[in-house]
């Protein structure tokens, strides 16, 4: 297989200390491949979040090593991982995902604009990103005249705008209803189809079964993994 | 129970022969219940038997239509107009399973959910791959697999719970009800 | 450059998206920066120019000539200091239109400039107005004085008056005008106007008659050499060109000259320096707290920028944007508003403030965008604040909208307490070396270390609350917590309140040391009508039932309490003296010693030839210092004014009319008039209860002194008086009679010009002299340099309204907590209760801080100003005192929270606010 988009290697995090010490991960490896979406699932408070920060670069870990596209994180300065989660990772939360003071095409550009690229070409790839998920009509719009379906989607575009190959999701359909999510892990599942690598991290199982392997976490730890697919042939020998 | 009466549904559209019968109950379930030909014809006997339908006169090739009768329309409408209770379902395997694995010594409890959860996860991925698949099939078929999507996903739930459950809970060897009392609990999916 | 295009338009859609944060930040910015704009306009309107000054002066002339003596005179080129050689004759005629162009270059126009006081017919009575005879028309008056309405007077029955005048006259166009004594009589033809200075005049065509002073003007301008030419003959001049290029000092002859040694030495606390530094100070503590106030909203904002590849940079960039934004369109608003109100207010302020026209309208555009490039970069580095915090918070922390660190930090108040301290020392080291650098430094450190401790300060109050009902409750705790908001919102009301403080008491310790300084002959507002005046034989008494009619006219035209007749010492009737006067001097062992020296010196110079002498050149730098340094030395030179004799004869029953006094120390005063003593003002005088008597008689020029001691005491709580009390006991011992010599009337406040002219009016019907001779104690003449008191009242407002928008903008942070309280079934009493406690807690705490520092500032600000004075002999004025203006401090701190509680209380919907969905 090609080499790993996003790579974890015995990552521990350690919030606080002493008494107050908390154990958000213990120990985890995790690599993910281009075309791969890996979802992660565990109950609230088993390190989930923290897997998706430590690997935007947003958290560093504790003990353990965390590779985007090949290149140590830990040994990179600030401006460094700026410029890696401009260019490499595109995160999608819950909520509180675009900017309301800009439009759709103008969230979608943000990340080329932040690394300089012209408003003009930026705004031209974002706009293509848009069309690509069908939101090519909503360029224009703010997130408050948009659905929260409409939003993750221009979430999901500005993900993977430009460059970008990681996509990180948490709970991205945490505010969305049963459908529109639907609709929007669809666009996701598409999305690493066509070459990008996700990693999703949701409660829901059924959110998960969107990935190509499943992670399960509890207490900092992966307990289990539902491996790769074999043959999809044959579903209904159960 | 489910076939009996869902080829009796079948039936009101109109006179069908079991080969009809069984290509129209997979198209609408979409192959996740396969008949065999010997199970329609038995349960076609069955109904027949219990006077809810009735064969008609053997066709050229020699195929014999099954008719429905007006006790069998009865008995579709009762069908579709009751719920369905658990306790009409047959006995759950994997509850009864674990329920017998915390009481069985050498049994690793955690592994079972952990194997079972394992399955029903990629269980529940290849089902919506398939849904992913073909997005444009009809309805019937998909609100079948999302009904099985969401069976699973309840599993998957239920799995989660029964661990959480375990590990909270260090269970003496003689707790064995914990796991069948979560199962019900957990069983309304949103 | 192209994350600028991106910052600047988030900056923007925010703007837009939260209109109302965006106009209570683009308010708090606005509000310093429109109130010294107000200022600055209104200063640069009325600035006088070199130019504009003599034009006040001399119109359109190139000289101003006056023709005083026969011989030669001397004077410096600003006519600062003038006078003749001893001896040099007065002209015994004034100098006609002929004679003065014999002097003066040829080609040369001369248009006589007659001024003099006319006795009218006011509205009220009788009254003096300034009257000068000219032609309106020429244009050689220009601008000195304009015709407004009407028509110039010509002929001998017309006039023209001033706007005053013919308010004082009730008079208009048209209307008939007369002297006092009904001799004259005009006819009102014009209005006129002297645009540097609203007096009531009359203004009566020209008249050829010959008068002092003459307006020239010359073919080419006139020089020092010809000034020093005119002076030869003993004429003054006022050039035009020797005023704008001033000759160097060595062409001045110096010896004459004098110059005061008071002047120039640098060695002055430069209140103007002060003044813009302060206000440069608060500006800076109102637009810097406008972003800070906001910045935890923005918090997520910029994390979420931070997810996406933003670096500290970019979020900064952002911030930064935002405070260009918003600090542009501030700055913008707040000149615009402070130029358009100073513009409309110009009227105002000529009519009642200034008592003048501006001298053009002028912006001050280099101050204005000095005040606005203040704003701006305030409020960008004010912004870049939040923006650091930002770039350095965990990204995570602001993402999941869990609030920050609430407990401030130790070292943060370490730091504060500390600068406060180091703030204080600088500004008093710096008052002590009179170095105004070092003050403003001081001062400013100091402010910002209150700022850095009101964090803490706010932690220490809201564990006060424990005892309080719910809402205050809440109140306090909830600003204890959100101390990031409170605290800027704080240090704006501080800031704003301190520096109305400062101006105040700076103000009323003006005021305090102008009323010390100030001679009273009487209480304030008290008059004097004398019995001697000047009748047809020379000097007669007036007869008792004149006397009689005196008193009516004063209780009939003046706000009058008492009328008291006042006695004076006189020689006996069977003595052979033709004069006895009473002096008490200051005791032997109170006496300055520095004053001998200076009356030494005096004599001194006065033996040399010396026609000018300025008293306080006369003591060596070292000398003065000493003399400062003794207890004895310490009254200031006083503007002498007595109205009354230098002693009266009272047992009693006047002294309060004659003295003031509160009533303990009258009492006792009363008592050693009552024990045959004496009272007198000046401590000084008074030793161990005993004051020494001198009495000289004069039989011819000769005079006899004879001494006594009697009880003394010194009425030290009322009027400066100064003159002594005797009591009839005291009297007898001198061997004096009491003479009946006028009456004093106490009033209940000062006259006003109406009541004068209507009491002037009833005395002339008593006796023609008596208008002449009464006298009104109308106090301290000195009055406030008018833009100060505009500053403060500029400054007042722009308390208030700080106060009302900080605490706003605090409250707007915190409106997601009343929704979760109204949530939770609190009821909107509750939540409106609640949000006037904290818009209570934080202007009431602002103002708390803003009394210290500005009472702080007041005091470092004067002792400053008095150690500049500090070695000069004898003392110019009184030391400043920290006077407190209590009402207007009192205002600062209830009215301030008052208003901005009334204000929350007033904004915060009683309708439950539907919580902004968080997107948003």
């Amino acid at each position: 297989m090609n080499i790993p988009v996003l790579e974890l290697r015995e990552v521990r995090r350690v919030h606080g200390s002493g008494p107050t010490e908390v154990h958000a991960l213990r120990g985890v490896s995790l690599a993910v491949s281009p075309g791969e979406l890996v979802g992660i699932m565990g109950p609230s408070g088993s390190g989930k979040s923290t897997l998706l920060n430590l690997a935007g670069g947003l958290d560093a870990p504790t003990t353990g090593e965390v590779y985007v596209e090949g290149e140590h994180l830990g040994s990179m300065s600030r401006k460094r991982l700026a410029a890696l989660r401009r260019r490499s990772v595109g995160y999608v939360f819950q909520d509180l995902n675009l900017l309301p003071s800009l439009t759709a095409a103008e969230n979608g550009a943000l990340p080329l604009e932040l690394d300089g690229m012209s408003v003009r070409r930026a705004r031209r790839a974002a706009l293509a990103a848009l069309s690509e998920m069908d939101m090519a009509d909503h360029a224009g719009r703010f997130p408050d005249e948009m659905s929260g379906g409409q939003q993750q989607r221009v979430a999901i575009a500005r993900a993977l705008i430009g460059e970008r190959r990681l996509v990180l999701a948490d709970e991205p359909t945490g505010a969305l209803d049963t459908r529109t999510g639907e609709a929007v892990l669809r666009l996701l599942r598409a999305r690493v189809d066509a070459g990008a690598a996700g990693v999703l991290v949701t409660h829901e199982a059924r959110h998960a079964a969107w990935a190509d392997r499943v992670i399960f976490l509890r207490d900092g730890e992966i307990v289990d993994t539902s491996g790769p697919l074999a043959t999809a042939d044959d579903l209904l020998v159960r | 129970m489910s076939i009996r009466h869902g080829l009796l549904a079948l039936l009101t559209a109109g006179p069908r022969y079991g080969y009809q019968l069984r290509a129209a109950f997979e198209e609408s379930t979409g192959a996740t219940w396969p008949l065999n030909i010997g199970q329609v014809y038995t349960t076609l006997s069955r109904l027949e038997r219990d006077g809810l339908v009735r064969p008609l006169p053997e066709e050229d090739g020699g195929q014999r239509p099954y008719e429905i009768t007006d006790a069998g329309r009865a008995e579709v409408e009762r069908w579709f107009a009751t719920a369905v209770t658990r306790t009409d379902r047959p006995r759950d395997e994997l509850v009864i399973k674990l329920a017998i694995a915390l009481t069985t010594p050498g049994v690793d409890v955690r592994t079972v959910v952990q194997t079972q959860r394992t399955a029903t996860m990629r269980t529940l991925q290849e089902l919506t791959r398939l849904k992913a698949g073909d997005a444009a099939s009809d309805l019937s078929w998909r609100l079948v697999l999302d009904a099985m999507i969401f069976q699973a996903e309840a599993e998957v739930r239920w799995l989660d719970h029964c661990e959480a459950s375990l590990t909270r809970h260090r269970p003496s060897p003689a707790a064995p009800e914990v796991a069948p009392a979560g199962h019900s609990e957990e069983a309304d999916v949103s | 450059m192209r994350g600028w295009v991106t910052a600047l338009r988030i900056a923007r859609r925010e703007a837009r998206r939260h209109k109302g944060r965006s106009a209570l930040v683009v308010a708090l910015i606005a509000l310093p920066v429109f109130g010294l704009s107000f200022v600055a306009v209104a200063y640069d309107s009325f600035r006088l120019t070199d130019e504009a000054e003599i034009n006040r002066d001399i119109g359109a002339a190139d000289a101003q000539l006056s023709w005083r003596f026969q011989g030669s005179a001397n004077q410096t080129p600003d006519l600062r200091v003038q006078g003749a050689e001893p001896g040099t004759a007065p002209r015994e005629q004034p100098p006609t239109a002929a004679e003065v162009r014999e002097v003066v270059p040829p080609g040369s126009r001369v248009v006589p400039r007659r001024t003099e006081t006319l006795r009218m017919q006011t509205a009220a009575g009788h009254g003096d107005l300034h009257a000068e005879w000219l032609d309106l028309d020429d244009p050689i008056h220009r601008p000195r004085v304009v015709l407004r309405e009407g028509r110039s007077p010509v002929g001998d029955g017309e006039v023209a008056l001033t706007r005053r005048g013919a308010d004082r006259l009730g008079a208009g166009i048209g209307d008939e005008v007369a002297t006092a004594d009904g001799e004259q009589r005009w006819t009102v033809v014009g209005i006129a106007e002297y645009p540097y200075r609203f007096v009531a005049a009359v203004l009566l065509p020209a008249d050829r008659a010959a008068t002092e002073t003459w307006l020239v003007s010359t073919p080419e301008p006139v020089t020092w050499e010809q000034v020093r030419e005119l002076n030869e003959h003993g004429i003054f001049v006022r050039s035009r060109h020797v005023l704008l290029n001033p000759p160097p000092p060595s062409q001045v002859d110096a010896d004459d000259h004098v110059v005061w040694s008071g002047d120039d030495t640098g060695e002055t606390v430069a209140l103007g320096t002060l003044l813009v530094g302060m206000a440069m100070l608060e500006v800076v503590l109102l637009a810097g707290p406008a972003f800070a106030v906001s910045a935890r909203r923005r918090q997520r904002q910029l994390a979420l920028v931070a997810a996406q590849g933003g670096t500290p940079a970019h979020q900064r960039r952002i911030v930064l944007a935002d405070g260009i934004v918003l600090g542009a369109a501030g700055a913008v608003v707040g000149v615009a508003v402070g130029v358009a109100a100073a513009l409309a207010a110009v009227p105002l302020l000529e009519e009642h403030l200034m008592n003048r026209r501006i001298a053009a309208t002028r912006v001050f555009p280099l101050a204005l965008l000095g005040v606005a490039a203040l704003a701006v970069i305030t409020g960008l580095l004010a912004a870049v604040v939040p923006a650091v915090t930002a770039a350095r918070q965990q990204v995570v922390t602001a993402l999941s909208g869990r609030r920050g660190q609430v407990r401030s930090r130790r070292h943060w108040l370490a730091l504060g307490l500390v600068m406060a301290a180091v703030g204080v020392a600088i500004a008093v080291t710096g008052a002590r070396n009179v170095a105004t650098g070092m003050v403003l430094a001081g001062l400013i450190t100091g402010q910002l270390g209150l700022v850095l401790c009101t964090p803490s300060l706010v932690g220490l109050v809201a564990r006060l609350g424990r005892l309080l009902p719910l809402a205050p409750r809440m109140a306090l705790r909830d600003t204890g917590r959100s101390r990031a908001a409170a605290a800027p919102a704080i240090s704006a009301v501080m800031a704003a309140v301190a520096g109305t403080l400062t101006l105040g008491i700076y103000l009323a310790a003006s005021d305090q040391r102008s009323h010390d300084s100030h001679q009273t002959g009487l209480p304030v507002g008290h008059v004097w009508v004398p019995y001697g005046v000047w009748g047809d034989d020379g000097s007669e008494m007036l007869a008792p039932d004149q006397r009689e009619q005196v008193r009516a006219a004063l209780s009939g035209s003046l706000p009058v309490t008492a009328i008291h007749e006042v006695a004076v010492p006189a020689c006996p009737p069977e003595s052979d003296a033709d004069q006895c006067r009473m002096n008490v001097p200051v005791a032997e062992r109170h006496r300055c010693p520095a004053e001998d020296l200076q009356a030494e010196r005096v004599e001194a110079r006065r033996a040399s030839g010396a026609t000018a002498i300025a008293l306080d050149s006369l003591l060596t730098v070292e000398e003065q210092r000493a003399a400062r340094a003794d207890p004895r030395c310490r009254e200031p030179i006083r503007f002498w004014r007595t109205h009354l004799g230098s002693a009266v004869v009272d047992d009693g029953v006047a002294l309060a009319a004659l003295a003031g006094g509160d009533d303990a120390d009258l009492a006792a005063a009363r008592a050693t008039l009552a024990a045959g003593g004496v009272v007198v003002a000046d401590p000084r005088k008074v030793v161990n209860g005993r004051a020494t008597l001198e009495i000289t008689r004069y039989v011819g020029e000769r005079g006899h002194t004879r001494e006594i001691t009697a009880p003394a005491y010194a009425l030290t709580s009322g009027e400066n008086v100064p003159f002594v009390v005797l009591s009839t006991g005291a009297l007898d011992r001198v061997d004096l009679t009491a003479e009946r010599d006028g009456l004093v009337a106490a009033t209940t406040s000062i006259p006003t010009q109406a009541q004068e002219d209507a009491l002037r009016a009833g005395l002339s019907g008593i006796h023609p002299d008596l208008e002449h001779r009464f006298q009104i104690e109308r106090g301290t003449s000195d009055r406030q340099d008018p833009l100060l008191l505009v500053l403060t009242a500029v400054a007042g407002v722009v308390a208030l309204a700080a106060a009302g928008i900080a605490t706003g903008l605090a409250a707007a942070d915190r409106r997601g907590d009343l929704a979760t309280l109204g949530a939770v079934g609190a009821s909107p009493r509750v939540r409106r209760w609640l949000a006037t406690s904290q818009a209570g807690t934080i202007a009431g705490l602002g103002a708390l801080l803003g009394t210290a520092a500005g009472v702080g500032s007041a005091a470092a600000v004067l002792a400053g100003l008095n150690r500049a004075e500090a070695h000069v002999w004898p003392p110019p004025a009184p030391p400043y005192e920290l006077a407190i203006p209590w009402p207007a401090l009192v205002l600062l701190l209830v009215v301030v929270p008052v208003v901005a509680m009334a204000g929350a209380g007033l904004l915060t919907r009683s309708r439950l606010p539907a919580e902004r969905r968080r997107l948003g």
